[in-house]
């Protein structure tokens, strides 16, 4: 991860806001989707990794949207249907956005498979509520929150 | 923007038109001033103007006492729409975790008869019913299961053992709603859906283990086969990831409905389309699914309850009186007609975080609840209490037949965190003889007493405003959670 990505929580009542600040939009989508699987794996992720019999599959996801939200949405909740149908926790992220008529993402992402029992947390979506991406001076800023 | 919250009442506020520009109705808020003060912390008043902005919304934005901040809706938010005039149905009003809700079971046991015992309940309870965030049920659907799941709901799961007829009746809907519309599931809400029928899953969802320690209305409560010193049995789930999923499959559809519909909308959350449009109907249809999906989910958890009490008492759960008092949807919309200036009018309530409290002589209502109006039950915290209330008439004209459905939380999960410590928690629980296991200290901590407001001022402010009685506070004995 470069410098200046930034992640921290926004405090909601029922929820969980994320505000994110990265120097590129990959950066932006990496760090929104390895702080929320932190929230959802607790502090057993360092162990998780470290587990002997570590099982890792590669999955590809590419997927085009009208406007970065959306698309930012849709890569979150990709990564909670696979934590939570699959049990299969994203490590290691290779992305590419890119804007041409729609925004694009193409994403190469190392899971590992984990035992169910280590999933701390339930996150059930990201939600649209406040969302936003914007762009800044030193790259751009995400606000999001997930409902739990 | 506060100032412009008018007092009409002690338990009730109005939010003006004025709040927000593009309010088609003004809001209703009911709380006393702690209440209403605390509302005023977090994003919610504007919640409740921002769903008066749904296109066909009938009378008032309404929000119940336990309101606080959610995503779209605010958490205890009510809204009604004329279908005729165009209303719209918003999967955000319904949320992810679609007719999520609660249930209550009474014995023939005292506290007495269970003191002794809570421990060996609680593990038993803990150790049937599959708890937590990754937890998958013994039960593994196949896609044709799945689909029974789907339209015929609890009727299925009653079919198959786990529960009896009368079960049905104490339902909404007798657990299966006519409708559900399989076709428009996604095969990800399938396969979402196949592991976890049976699951308790995590967060604010438990099993609790009660004990009747006052009684308000004595004849009420007698008819409800309730009580003084009874132990009850009270659990909270939804439709799990099944339900999300559709959640989520919907909302990006009534984003591109909105569009074509020309709505407005001051959050996307709130995406909408109108409740006679394709669009929507596809949504009644797959909110149907994940609605019988739920009531399938509790009626299977409550027969392992049953098996739990079976196993350690050493009889058959029927011997201990384990019948279902009634079970109530608070993350639902539903068709319902109401009276309009004059005229009848089917209207599409939607309840975020608020439970339907019908008064008495009301059809929807099974016989045996009919001249006393439906059991609304209304879980506190895990260190405090629950109620039993009965819906009134008066709700009918106030507020759509809603009332509140918990405490509703006033901490956020992230400062509980930093503010609250599990062994404190537990020695408090201990010392209020509640014996509670838990899959995850994160739960417990998120989900302590002191992230919720007090659950006796929300119940007091439901009842002075008319929307709900009381009939009985039970205090807990014993609890899981995921």
């Amino acid at each position: 991860m470069r410098d200046g990505v930034n992640i921290e929580i926004i405090e909601h009542t029922a929820d969980l806001g994320l505000k994110i600040s990265a120097p590129t939009l990959s950066d932006l989508f990496v760090k929104a989707a390895s702080g929320i699987l932190e929230y959802a794996v607790g502090e057993k992720r360092e162990n998780l990794l470290r587990q002997p019999d570590l099982s890792i599959e590669e999955r590809v996801f590419v997927a085009e949207e009208d406007s970065w939200e959306e698309l930012f949405l849709r890569w979150l909740n990709e990564q909670l249907f696979n934590l939570y149908t699959y049990n299969i926790l994203a490590v290691d992220y290779s992305l590419l956005v890119k804007e041409s008529q729609k925004k694009r993402l193409s994403a190469k992402t190392r899971y590992i498979k984990i035992k169910p029992e280590y999933i701390a947390s339930e996150v059930k979506a990201a939600t649209r509520h406040n969302l936003k991406i914007e762009r800044t001076s030193l790259g751009f800023k995400a606000e999001v929150i997930f409902d739990l | 923007m506060e100032k412009d919250l008018q007092k009409i009442s002690d338990y009730k506020w109005l939010l003006p038109r004025s709040f927000k520009a593009g309010m088609r109705v003004e809001g209703i808020i009911y709380g006393d001033k702690e209440i209403i003060d605390k509302a005023k912390e977090d994003r919610a008043l504007e919640q409740v103007a921002n769903v008066a902005f749904l296109p066909g919304i009938v009378k008032y934005s309404l929000a119940m006492p336990d309101i606080h901040w959610g995503y779209g809706f605010c958490i205890g938010g009510v809204a009604a729409t004329d279908i005729e005039k165009g209303g719209v149905i918003s999967p955000g009003g319904v949320g992810f975790d679609i007719n999520c809700g609660v249930r209550l079971m009474r014995t023939n046991l005292t506290y007495k008869d269970i003191k002794t015992k809570i421990p060996s309940l609680v593990e038993a309870l803990y150790r049937n019913i599959p708890v937590g965030v990754g937890s998958s049920g013994k039960i593994k659907l196949n896609s044709q299961q799945e689909k029974e799941v789907m339209l015929r709901g609890a009727e299925w799961a009653v079919e198959l053992g786990w529960g009896v007829e009368s079960d049905l009746e104490c339902c909404e809907e007798r657990g299966s709603w006519k409708g559900a519309l399989p076709e428009e599931v996604s095969p990800r809400a399938y396969e979402r859906g196949r592991n976890q029928l049976g699951t308790l899953g995590s967060g604010n969802h438990f099993v609790e283990i009660q004990e009747v320690e006052e009684i308000y209305k004595p004849e009420e409560a007698e008819a409800l086969g309730i009580f003084p010193g009874q132990i009850t049995l009270m659990l909270h789930s939804g439709s799990r990831g099944f339900g999300y999923q559709i959640c989520d499959d919907f909302i990006k559809v009534m984003l591109e409905a909105a569009k074509k519909y020309h709505i407005y909308l001051p959050d996307r959350q709130l995406a909408c389309a109108p409740v006679e449009s394709k669009e929507a109907q596809r949504y009644i249809g797959a909110m149907k699914a994940a609605a019988n999906y739920a009531w399938c989910n509790r009626q299977i958890l409550m027969h392992l309850a049953r098996e739990s009490f079976s196993q350690v008492f050493g009889a058959a759960w029927s011997s201990l009186g384990m019948e279902l008092i009634y079970d109530v949807a608070h993350n639902i919309a539903k068709f319902e007609d109401y009276e309009i200036e004059g005229n009848k009018k089917k209207l599409c309530v939607h309840r975020k975080g608020a439970t339907r409290a019908l008064g008495p002589d009301n059809t929807l209502l099974p016989p045996r609840y009919r001249s006393l109006g439906q059991p609304v039950i209304i879980p506190g915290d895990m260190g405090t209490a629950s109620y039993l209330l009965l819906g009134t008439k008066k709700a009918e004209v106030e507020s759509f037949s809603s009332t509140c459905h918990g405490a509703g939380r006033v901490m956020s999960r992230h400062k509980a965190l930093k503010n609250i410590s599990y062994n404190v928690l537990m020695e408090e629980l201990r010392e209020k003889d509640i014996v509670a296991m838990a899959k995850g200290r994160k739960t417990m901590v998120e989900e302590a007493p002191a992230v919720y407001k007090n659950i006796d001022t929300v119940i007091e402010t439901v009842e002075k405003a008319g929307l709900s009685q009381k009939v009985c506070r039970m205090r807990p004995v014993g609890v899981i959670k995921g």
